[in-house]
């Protein structure tokens, strides 16, 4: 028995060339019916092409006119109804509606009895703890407690609860495949703030478009998000916070610290810029300056027999690959939990072996 | 197709629905394929932004094409991002919401599980390479643009990504 026939497949279905690949890939036969690639790739399509039309949502329907189409769209699900993303975002915010009813509700004469006497009492227990009055029943000053809860700065920043959307939003897609325009920069930061840690995907920036007033639409609920994590943020760090309590025990401890505002904040994008040059050996270094939470790329340059295949912004960062024969290797930066995160990825295509590894640097 | 563009440009409604039906199963076939947990929510969006947008779109309808792919592409991203940072909000309806009549989005989907199978052992760009050229028939050209990189980038990870794939596919002795 020889080599060659243990590997009867190999046999029957010889390796295709490049060239042949592609035009299988592209829909030709190249005279090679049969092979495995050719019926996957064949039976690939069908699938593909068998896609229903999709169901359209509410708003998309009246792009498309109702009772204009002339055969009807199966409905295969009501999920596109269930998740409105797809349909209009209504413009009103949420919050007006309660506010409105706020508003009615003062109008009317419960409504000013309530707030006045709301107003009275408030006046009277903040003229009671100033010692301006003394009212029996409420606790006297001394009794309070005075806590403070943030004097040192670590602490602080233990107490973060905020996350990265506090700085900037979540990079919602740009429009267009068309036209670079001055948005660019805008989308650059909301792409800064990524953790997506596979993004496979280069150059959103290259694809920013003309329009985005359905960006807006759609970054409205993530601003939502946002200013509540500012609002987190706000009461948490950025403002000193002084909380007095009346005590539950007869003999309160009272224990009062000076505020001290905390000077950083790991949401607080790094005002000063980082320069970081990684260096992968024998292969070429790419170096890249963060500035806030936004990384750009300063260089990339390959070692002897490398070449650089790409190197610049991607969804989440900066990108760099080199290449040499089937050799391929990437350093990847992006920004994780206030960290420049280096991902390096390297692909043998003659073994098919791939590795990745990640490296982390504070950013002080 | 150009035809469609321009009276999708005007407002005319027989226009937005040729198109739909042209590139809507394309696009929510790549959303489904690229893993999208509501391919049709992908595809609904996608329309929407370029529908109203279109008044200030110049070109073909293959440009058009690519437009709409380049913005199902960001979509995904963005679905993907929210999906990592609020795994329990986003995009995959509970099952008990899924209702009945849905069995063609099912084989749809089980459809796709072979696609998804079958460019399982590529790298992530390689599959959108290799999807993107699947689904549309998008030239070397058009997916370069769609995905943001030199022509010759993306020749060389179809080419990795073909090559892969028929080694898997030799290895697994499929005939």
């Amino acid at each position: 028995m020889t080599d060659d026939d243990v590997h009867g497949d190999d046999m029957t279905h010889p390796e295709l060339s490049d060239e042949q690949l592609a035009a299988l890939l592209e829909g030709r036969s190249a005279g090679i019916d049969g092979h495995p690639v050719a019926d996957a790739l064949g039976r690939a399509r069908e699938q593909l092409a068998a896609e229903p039309v999709p169901t359209p949502g509410a708003a998309l329907s009246e792009f498309l006119g109702v009772g204009r189409v002339t055969e009807p769209i199966p409905r295969s699900t009501q999920a596109a109804d269930v998740i409105d993303v797809t349909d209009e975002v209504d413009p009103t915010p949420r919050r007006i509606p309660v506010l409105t009813s706020i508003t009615a509700f003062i109008g009317t004469l419960s409504g000013k009895v309530l707030v006045g006497t709301t107003v009275a009492a408030a006046s009277i227990g903040g003229a009671h703890a100033t010692g301006v009055v003394d009212i029996p029943l409420l606790p006297d000053v001394d009794d309070a407690a005075v806590v403070e809860t943030i004097d040192d700065p670590d602490e602080a920043d233990d107490l973060d609860v905020s996350d990265d959307d506090s700085s900037s939003d979540d990079g919602d897609s740009d429009e267009s495949g068309e036209d670079s325009d001055s948005d660019d920069s805008a989308d650059d930061s909301d792409d800064s703030d990524s953790d997506d840690s596979d993004s496979d995907d280069s150059d959103d920036d290259s694809d920013d478009s003309d329009d985005d007033s359905d960006d807006s639409d759609d970054d409205s609920d993530d601003s939502d998000d946002d200013s509540d994590d500012s609002d987190d943020s706000d009461d948490d760090r950025s403002t000193p916070t002084t909380t007095v309590t009346t005590p539950t025990t007869a003999a309160p401890t009272t224990s009062t610290t000076t505020t001290t505002m905390p000077s950083t904040s790991t949401t607080t994008a790094p005002s000063s810029s980082t320069t970081k040059a990684y260096s992968v050996a024998g292969v070429g270094t790419t170096t890249v300056t963060v500035t806030g939470f936004q990384i750009s790329l300063v260089s990339a340059v390959p070692a002897a027999g490398w070449t650089l295949d790409e190197a610049g912004p991607d969804a989440d960062g900066v990108e760099s690959r080199y290449v040499n024969g089937d050799l391929e290797v990437r350093i990847d930066f992006e920004i994780e939990d206030g960290q420049l995160r280096v991902r390096v990825r390297e692909e043998n295509d003659a073994t098919d072996e791939r590795s990745e590894r990640f490296e982390y640097f504070p950013l002080s | 197709m150009d035809q469609w563009v321009d009276e999708a440009r005007r407002g005319d409604p027989r226009g937005f629905d040729e198109l739909y039906r042209w590139l809507g199963p394309q696009i929510a076939g790549f959303a489904r394929a690229r893993g999208a947990a509501d391919p049709e929510g992908i595809c609904n969006e996608a329309f929407l932004r370029v529908f109203r947008s279109l008044p200030t779109f110049s070109g073909d309808g293959a440009a058009f094409r690519r437009w709409v792919f380049s913005i199902t592409r960001n979509l995904l991203i963005d679905a993907h991002r929210k999906r990592q940072r609020r795994p329990d909000e986003i995009f995959a309806p509970p099952p008990e919401q899924v209702v009945p009549g849905a069995d063609e989005a099912a084989m749809a989907s089980l459809a796709h599980d072979d696609v998804v199978a079958l460019l399982a052992p590529l790298t992530e760009e390689q599959r959108e390479v290799i999807l993107l050229r699947l689904v549309a028939d998008l030239s070397l050209a058009d997916t370069a643009e769609i995905v943001g990189r030199p022509v010759a980038a993306v020749k060389r990870l179809q080419a990795r990504g073909l090559k892969r794939l028929q080694s898997t596919l030799l290895e697994q002795g499929v005939s």
